[in-house]
């Protein structure tokens, strides 16, 4: 009897100071809540899945940005894109290199230990490319001849074109550090050299272009790696 | 952020992306390929217009026929953009008792000019001339380019007297 005793003494006290051991523990968890701030370095996804589904696009972009403040994060973009306009009456090719840099403010209220964005980002966006004419048409109402279909090879090289873009997105952290993000863009464009008697279809970075308009779309999907420097 | 607003937010923006594709239909009305604008007047009295009766036109080389027989005082034909010349008959009363054809060859050169993504490129044609094959019996007395370089169709490019 005494030793039964002495036997569920030892199992309470072995119980008493697991407890205590667990509570010092979650005491120390639960006292940081200081954020993350570094750099977060990725690729957008989109660019190589279209490389790999359509035959006439290349196309690879980096993304990065830097926390600086509780919402405000320095941002960019640079990459390098091919693509092949076929229009009915037009065939043209657009290669060349991007950049785009600006920040994001993110807009979302994260709870404690969570660090997800919703952000609204704006960039400045340069690029140098070279345009290709490749096959056109004359366009002729009166049908009396046959078509006049032209194949040539025209090219115009060292063009420029900057624009203002502005995005909206959300970077969800999905494993410790890794994020994936999707965001939209609208651009409007500040300068562009055209080509003599022709016009750039497509502008790397930029997309595709509209007669009588400067504006232009795009978007992308991104997954991005976090690298803490510092917590705050 | 529950994972289904995520998924939400994604599907969203996936919309909004690919809804933004604007149609590239070459409209009805853009400036195109200029026709040559001829007009015939009277040798007497070179301020009037004369029509010609039952004139028709073709292609040298063309079995088909482009316009008439009808009788008009003005033709509005087009030109080869893929050549620098182009070479018509002109049939005067088409049909009729006093037949009578004239080689006519236009001389140019095609310049191509960017329209837009849609439509392309169009045409316009510099240093017009024009020349009437003789054949002893031509019903084309004059011809004149009044225009050198054609790009649109508003005014008579050339006239011929007859």
């Amino acid at each position: 009897m005494k030793q039964q005793l002495i036997f569920i003494l030892l199992i309470n006290l072995g119980f008493h100071s697991s407890a205590i051991f667990a509570q010092q523990a979650q005491a120390v968890d639960t006292v940081d809540v200081r954020e993350k701030y570094g750099l977060r370095v990725g690729i957008d996804l989109s660019k190589p899945a279209r490389t790999f589904i359509e035959k006439d696009y290349q196309g690879l972009e980096l993304t990065a940005d830097y926390r600086l403040y509780e919402d405000i994060y320095l941002a960019g973009e640079i990459g390098n894109e091919q693509n092949v306009i076929s229009e009915p009456n037009v065939t043209a090719f657009s290669k060349g290199s991007y950049i785009k840099l600006g920040g994001n403010y993110n807009f979302y209220e994260n709870w404690t230990g969570m660090q997800n964005l919703i952000f609204i980002g704006a960039r400045y966006g340069f690029a140098t490319f070279s345009n290709e004419l490749r096959e056109f048409s004359i366009y002729d109402r009166d049908p009396y001849f046959e078509p006049d279909v032209r194949t040539e090879d025209r090219e115009y090289s060292n063009l420029t074109a900057g624009w203002l873009e502005l995005q909206l997105g959300t970077k969800v952290e999905v494993l410790n550090n890794l994020y994936l993000g999707v965001h939209v863009q609208l651009k409007r464009m500040v300068n562009e050299t055209e080509p003599t008697n022709f016009d750039n279809l497509y502008i790397p970075g930029f997309n595709r272009t509209y007669d009588g308009s400067s504006v232009g779309v795009g978007y992308g999907y991104s997954i991005s790696y976090l690298i803490p420097l510092y917590k705050k | 952020m529950n994972r289904f607003q995520k998924w939400l937010f994604l599907a969203g923006f996936i919309f909004v992306a690919l809804g933004c594709q604007k149609d590239d239909i070459c409209p009805e009305g853009t400036e195109t390929t200029p026709l040559l604008v001829i007009e015939f007047y009277d040798p007497l009295d070179p301020t009037r217009l004369k029509a010609v009766p039952n004139l028709m036109v073709r292609a040298s080389g063309k079995e088909e026929v482009l316009l008439g027989p009808s009788t008009v005082n003005t033709v509005s034909i087009p030109l080869r953009t893929d050549e620098n010349f182009t070479e018509y008959v002109f049939t005067y009363d088409s049909g009729g008792d006093e037949e009578n054809e004239d080689v006519v060859s236009f001389t140019y050169s095609p310049d191509p000019q960017y329209l837009n993504r849609a439509c392309g490129f169009k045409v316009n044609y510099n240093s017009l001339d024009v020349a009437v094959t003789g054949d002893g019996d031509n019903w084309i007395l004059s011809e004149t380019v009044l225009q050198e370089s054609v790009e649109n169709e508003t005014t008579a490019h050339i006239y011929f007297t007859h």
